[in-house]
C-alpha cells in the first residue's frame, strides 16, 4: 500500500540535451514508494531518457537526482535495488535465454527463480534459443521475465512489452498485478498503450517534449476532464468561459471536453439537456498533450465535419 | 478514510552485496556463456598447433632432420592478438547487458579487468607447462619449437611466467582501454585512438631515425630481452588500463 | 464492468454493496481480498483495497485479522436504507428531467409509474 513517507525518487530541475535537442526541460517529479505510477507521454517525449538519467545508465546537464535518498549514479547501494527493464536491452551475442536468467540472480538479491521458471512457461520462451534468433515478442518477454522475477524494490518497465502480442501483454499485465499485490514495490510503467494499464495505475505522470505536464492520482486525473455532449448552442452557452480542452462536432452535436466540473455545475449541464461522458485516461491524455503542443485558441486540433464554425 | 494494508506490507530488506561479491558477478557474466569466452581461444591455439604439427612432421618425414629455426616460431603470437581483440569485443557485448543488470561501472570495469586476468593465467599456465613438455621431448623428437619459442618458452620457470602472463595482460589492457573507447565513442573513437597510437609511432620512428638512435634501440632490445621488454610494458599496460577506466567511467548506457 | 464513470474505487464499494443488497453477499460471510479484486477487475491491488476501505469506514465490512474481510450484520439494512435515501436524486429526478423534456406532464407521470407498478 502507498506510505505517504520518503518518495523512493526526487528530481528537480532536471535537464537533459543532446546536441540542439533537449530531451528533458527542468523536470521536477517525485515518485512515491509502494505504488504503480504511469509514466505516460508520446513517443519521443522523453520517457526513456527520464528513466535513464534517473538509473544513473545516462548523465543529465544539470540538477538533482536522488534515489531512495541518495545520488544513483554509480551507485551501488541504489543501483542494486533497481531493475530497468527497457525495449532493445542488447544482450551478449551468442547468449541463450537461459544464460540470461542464470545471471540475473547474481545481480538481483531478490531474484525468485520459481516465479521465472512459472513466467518462462506462460510466455512459452524457449530457452535454449540464441537471443539473436528470438522473435520480437519472445525478445521482450525475456525483458519482462527479468523484471518481475527480479522483485528489485524500484523496478522500471521502458515500454518492453511492445514486440509482445495482446495475448502475452495481458499476460504480463496479470502476472504484473498479482505479483505486485504479494510483494508490493515501486513500479513505473512507460507507455503509450495507455488504455491497457488506464486500471492498473496509481498514480499517473505525463510528460511532452521534456516537460512533465501532469502529475497527479490516477482517480484525480480522471475527474479533472468531462465531455459534454449536446445540441450545438446549448454546448457554446454552457462552455463559454470555460478552459476546453477538446471540441468534436457533427451536424447539429457538438461534443467538448472541459476540466473539471463540481457537482453544481454537472447538474446545471443536465438542467440544460446536456449528457455527460467520462473522459477516459488515454483521451485526457491524448487530448492534453494535444493541447500542449498547439496554441490554445488556434485551429483546433480535430474538428470532424463541422458546420459553422462555433 | 482509514488506510487498509494489502495481504504484504512494503518491506525493503534488500541488502546490498559486497564489492567483492559485486565484482565476482561481472566476472562470471563474462565466462557464462562458456563457449566464446573459455572454449574458443583454445580451439585457436589448437588449430594453430595442428597446423605447425602437420608442416613440422611432413618436413621431418621428408627431410629425417631436426628443424632449425622453429624456436623463433611467431605462432603465439597470433593468441595475442586474438585477446586484444576478444577484450574489445568483450567488453563491447557485455557492457550494455551489465549496466542493463543495474551494474555500476567501476565494478563492471574490476570485473571485466580480473575476468581478463583470469584467462591470462590459465594461458600463462598451459603455455608454460607445454613449452616444458616441448623442452623435455625435445621438440616432439624433432626440435620442433612452439611454445618453448625464443620469446617466451626459455629459460627459468619464473621468467617464462612473467613473460607469457604479461604480455598477454599488456595486450588485455590495450584491449580494455580499445574497448572502452568503443563503448563510449564507437567507430570513431576507435579510429582517433588508431590515429593517436600511429602518431605516437611514427612520432617514435622519427625521433630515432633523426637522432641515428637505431642501434641504441636494437642494443637496448637485445640486451633486456622479452623479459626485459615485458617488464617495461608494465607502465603502458597499467596506464592503458587506467585510461580505459576513466573513458568508461562517463559512458552512458542507451538502447 | 469497470468503466471511466467514476473512480474505480467507488465502483468496487458499489460493487459489493449491490452484492450485499442481492443476497450474493449474505451476512457474516467472507468477502474475496483486494488482490482478488485486482485480479478479476484487472486494477491495481491499491485502488480495490481503497473500495474495500470505504465500506469498513461505512461499517458494511469488518476485518477478522489473519482471515480477511467479512459482511457486518445489519449491513444490508443500513444499505437499503441508504441507497432509498439517494433514490430521489439518482433516479427520480432524472426521471422528471427526462419527461420534462419529452413534454409528459407529473399527471401523465404519475399515471405511468401506477401502471407500470402494477404490471410488474
Amino acid at each position: 500500500m502507498t506510505d505517504t513517507a520518503t518518495p523512493v525518487v526526487e528530481v528537480s530541475g532536471l535537464t537533459k540535451r543532446f546536441g540542439d535537442v533537449v530531451a528533458l526541460d527542468d523536470v521536477t517529479l517525485t515518485v512515491r514508494p509502494g505504488a504503480i505510477t504511469g509514466l505516460l507521454g508520446r513517443n519521443g517525449a522523453g520517457k526513456t531518457t527520464l528513466m535513464q538519467t534517473i538509473t544513473g545508465q545516462d548523465f543529465a546537464n544539470s540538477g538533482e537526482i536522488r534515489v531512495f535518498g541518495e545520488h544513483p549514479v554509480e551507485n551501488a547501494k541504489v543501483l542494486s535495488r533497481i531493475s530497468f527493464i527497457k525495449e532493445g536491452q542488447k544482450y551478449p551475442d551468442e547468449f541463450k535465454a537461459k544464460h540470461v536468467f542464470a545471471c540475473a540472480p547474481w545481480f538481483y538479491e531478490n531474484w525468485d527463480a520459481e516465479f521465472a521458471a512459472q513466467l518462462i512457461d506462460d510466455f512459452q520462451l524457449p530457452v535454449n534459443r540464441r537471443i539473436r534468433k528470438l522473435s520480437r515478442g519472445q525478445l521482450s518477454a525475456v525483458g519482462v521475465i527479468v523484471g518481475l522475477a527480479s522483485r528489485a524494490p524500484l523496478t522500471f518497465f521502458d515500454e518492453p512489452y511492445l514486440g509482445l502480442d495482446a495475448v502475452a501483454r495481458q499476460t504480463f499485465y496479470d502476472r504484473l498485478l498479482a505479483d505486485y499485490g504479494e510483494h508490493p514495490r515501486t513500479i513505473i510503467l512507460s507507455t503509450h498503450l495507455i488504455d491497457e494499464v488506464a486500471n492498473m495505475l496509481e498514480h499517473v505522470v505525463v510528460i511532452d517534449r521534456g516537460r512533465i505536464i501532469m502529475d497527479e492520482s490516477a482517480d484525480s486525473a480522471r475527474e479533472s476532464a468531462t465531455t459534454v455532449v449536446g445540441p450545438r448552442g446549448a454546448i457554446d452557452a454552457f462552455v463559454a468561459g470555460r478552459r476546453v480542452l477538446h471540441r468534436e462536432g457533427i451536424g447539429g452535436l457538438a461534443s467538448v471536453t472541459v476540466e473539471r466540473l463540481d457537482a453544481d455545475e454537472r447538474r446545471e449541464a443536465l438542467a440544460a439537456g446536456l449528457e455527460l461522458a467520462p473522459v477516459s485516461l488515454q483521451q485526457l491524455i491524448v487530448r492534453t498533450t494535444n493541447s500542449a503542443t498547439t496554441d490554445f485558441g488556434a485551429e483546433e486540433p480535430s474538428s470532424i465535419k463541422e458546420g459553422t464554425r462555433s | 478514510m482509514t488506510a487498509i494494508s494489502t495481504t504484504a506490507a512494503l518491506r525493503d530488506t534488500t541488502a546490498v552485496p559486497s564489492t567483492g561479491r559485486r565484482i565476482w558477478n561481472v566476472t562470471r557474466l563474462h565466462f557464462a556463456n562458456r563457449f566464446s569466452m573459455i572454449a574458443l581461444p583454445w580451439i585457436i591455439i589448437g588449430f594453430i598447433y595442428l597446423v605447425n604439427l602437420v608442416i613440422w612432421i611432413s618436413i621431418f618425414a621428408s627431410t629425417h632432420e631436426q628443424l632449425t629455426g622453429t624456436q623463433w616460431s611467431g605462432s603465439t603470437m597470433y593468441i595475442f592478438v586474438y585477446f586484444g581483440i576478444a577484450a574489445v569485443q568483450a567488453m563491447n557485448l557485455t557492457f550494455r547487458f551489465a549496466m542493463g543488470m543495474s551494474a555500476t561501472r567501476r565494478d563492471y570495469y574490476l570485473g571485466t579487468v580480473v575476468a581478463f586476468a583470469l584467462q591470462g593465467l590459465l594461458f600463462t599456465a598451459v603455455c608454460t607447462l607445454l613449452s616444458y613438455v616441448e623442452d623435455w621431448t625435445n621438440g616432439y623428437g624433432m626440435s620442433a619449437h612452439m611454445f618453448s619459442n625464443i620469446y617466451m618458452g626459455t629459460g627459468p620457470l619464473w621468467q617464462r611466467l612473467f613473460t607469457a602472463f604479461f604480455a598477454f595482460m599488456f595486450c588485455f589492457a590495450l584491449g580494455a582501454l580499445a574497448g572502452s573507447v568503443f563503448v563510449r565513442w564507437r567507430s570513431n573513437g576507435l579510429y582517433l585512438l588508431g590515429a593517436i597510437v600511429a602518431v605516437l609511432g611514427v612520432g617514435f620512428v622519427a625521433v630515432t631515425t633523426l637522432t641515428g638512435s637505431w642501434p641504441a634501440v636494437g642494443a637496448w632490445f637485445a640486451d633486456s630481452r622479452t623479459v626485459g621488454v615485458v617488464a617495461w610494458l608494465l607502465i603502458p599496460m597499467v596506464v592503458s588500463a587506467v585510461i580505459g577506466y576513466f573513458v568508461l567511467r562517463k559512458a552512458p548506457s542507451r538502447a | 464492468m469497470i468503466d471511466d464513470s467514476k473512480p474505480i474505487f467507488q465502483q468496487i464499494a458499489e460493487q459489493i454493496e449491490n452484492d450485499i443488497i442481492s443476497g450474493a453477499l449474505p451476512e457474516e460471510s467472507q468477502v474475496p481480498s483486494t488482490n482478488e479484486f485486482a485480479a478479476f477487475h484487472r486494477i491495481n491491488p491499491a485502488t480495490a483495497g481503497k473500495g474495500v476501505a470505504v465500506l469498513v469506514d461505512d461499517g458494511v465490512l469488518y476485518k477478522k485479522r489473519g482471515i480477511g474481510m467479512f459482511v457486518a450484520t445489519g449491513s444490508r439494512e443500513r444499505l437499503l436504507a441508504k441507497r432509498r435515501e439517494s433514490f430521489r436524486t439518482d433516479f427520480v429526478a432524472p426521471l422528471i428531467a427526462e419527461a420534462k423534456k419529452l413534454g409528459i406532464s407529473p399527471a401523465q407521470l404519475n399515471q405511468l409509474i401506477s401502471e407500470e407498478g402494477e404490471a410488474s
